[in-house]
């Protein structure tokens, strides 16, 4: 009887426990918790200075009023980058005229600022067919600011053992207030262009 | 018995030691593979010099195991989501639950809960140990993502591999006992 009360006790408290734990069985992992939680609050993102590929030296409040679809890279990058520029390269082919550079502007931010210098950036946009006006291929200006910038929008970025870096690779979207409000898979830009879509 | 309580505290003291911990967690199979399979090791041996008078009230809500086993159960749940290893290593408050919680909520069950286990009980936990570890495996292997965002992705397939591997051993190890023990029965508690 008292085994039978105490392991009711121990599964219930458990259960409880778990179901807590993962957002009620909605995110098992890091990156399910972190996109949950920008849907359910969206974040403010930090103020930071940012240089484009052109050279141009802008902040975040540049985009108020727009919607903001970015993502985070490195030039040298050779996987999980490109299929996120691609994703981005689709959204802007998809997105009607009228929208883009107005009401939606892409971003690609580089979280390797040392070796992204703006000539190299320049290379990468032009790879992208990146435009100035409505994708700029930027770094933060000051590097300090970078782990902030990270921390704000939830990347984690290692260094791996061939000068690269592994990161979890995403599509953020920022709303036309400043918040971070919506985190897509890198791969599926129809997620993405529907959401666009709803704004 | 006195003597594995002490090493068991030593090696619960070995783990915690800053640079010990820095050098297992550095990499996914030193964290899953090594530090949490000591930790509940350090649980078993501190338990196993505890004193029957302290035992006793346990035992008396854990009839054939049964408690300790839900407990042990619940705590390796916990522990096997992809986000508490990454929380463990961001967050101090995690980290800490983690060194409490695998020794005094597997370790020290599973010390008290063994003995009392029926022969099908033993089979159910040894056969749920193999399935377990080849369906994380097979999650490790497939996932086309890195389930942690702290560690590399050749580290994720690695531990995949060995989580194969090690599965496979214990399955042979099951299969081949009855063959060679003398006594099918003579089952050492671990």
């Amino acid at each position: 009887m008292r085994t039978a009360l105490a392991t009711i006790v121990v599964l219930f408290a458990g259960a409880g426990l778990l179901w807590q734990a993962t957002d009620e069985a909605r995110a098992f992992t890091t990156e399910g918790a972190r996109r949950l939680a920008v849907s359910e609050s969206p974040r403010p993102v930090p103020s930071l200075v940012l240089q484009d590929h052109t050279g141009a030296r802008f902040s975040f409040d540049r985009f108020a009023g727009k919607l903001l679809v970015l993502d985070f890279i490195y030039t040298g990058c050779a996987d999980l980058c490109i299929v996120a520029d691609n994703t981005l390269q689709t959204i802007r082919d998809s997105l009607p005229e009228a929208r883009l550079g107005n009401d939606v502007v892409l971003l690609s931010i580089s979280f390797d600022p040392l070796r992204d210098t703006v000539h190299q950036l320049a290379y990468y946009a032009k790879r992208h067919g990146a435009r100035a006006e409505h994708w700029p291929v930027s770094r933060p200006s000051d590097a300090d600011r970078l782990p902030a910038l990270l921390s704000a929008f939830g990347v984690t970025v290692i260094p791996d053992r061939r000068e690269g870096f592994q990161h979890n690779s995403a599509i953020y979207v920022v709303n036309r207030e400043g918040f971070l409000v919506a985190i897509f898979d890198y791969d599926d830009p129809e997620a993405v262009l529907s959401f666009l879509e709803r704004q | 018995m006195m003597r594995l309580t002490t090493a068991g505290l030593l090696l619960l003291g070995t783990l915690a030691v800053p640079s010990t911990r820095a050098a297992l967690e550095q990499s996914m199979p030193g964290h899953m593979l090594l530090q949490i399979p000591l930790l509940v090791l350090s649980g078993l041996w501190l338990a196993s010099g505890l004193p029957s008078g302290v035992k006793r009230p346990f035992q008396r809500a854990n009839s054939y195991g049964v408690t300790g086993l839900a407990l042990i159960v619940v705590t390796a749940l916990f522990w096997m989501l992809p986000r508490h290893l990454d929380a463990a290593l961001d967050e101090p408050a995690y980290e800490a639950a983690k060194f409490l919680m695998l020794p005094l909520f597997v370790g020290l069950p599973l010390h008290l809960s063994w003995g009392r286990l029926t022969a099908i009980g033993r089979g159910l936990v040894w056969s749920n140990l193999v399935a377990m570890l080849w369906v994380l495996s097979w999650l490790y292997l497939a996932a086309p993502v890195r389930v942690c965002n702290n560690y590399l992705i050749d580290e994720q397939t690695l531990v995949g591999r060995l989580l194969l591997l090690l599965g496979f051993l214990i399955a042979t190890v099951l299969a081949v006992r009855p063959f060679i023990s003398s006594s099918p029965a003579s089952e050492q508690s671990p």
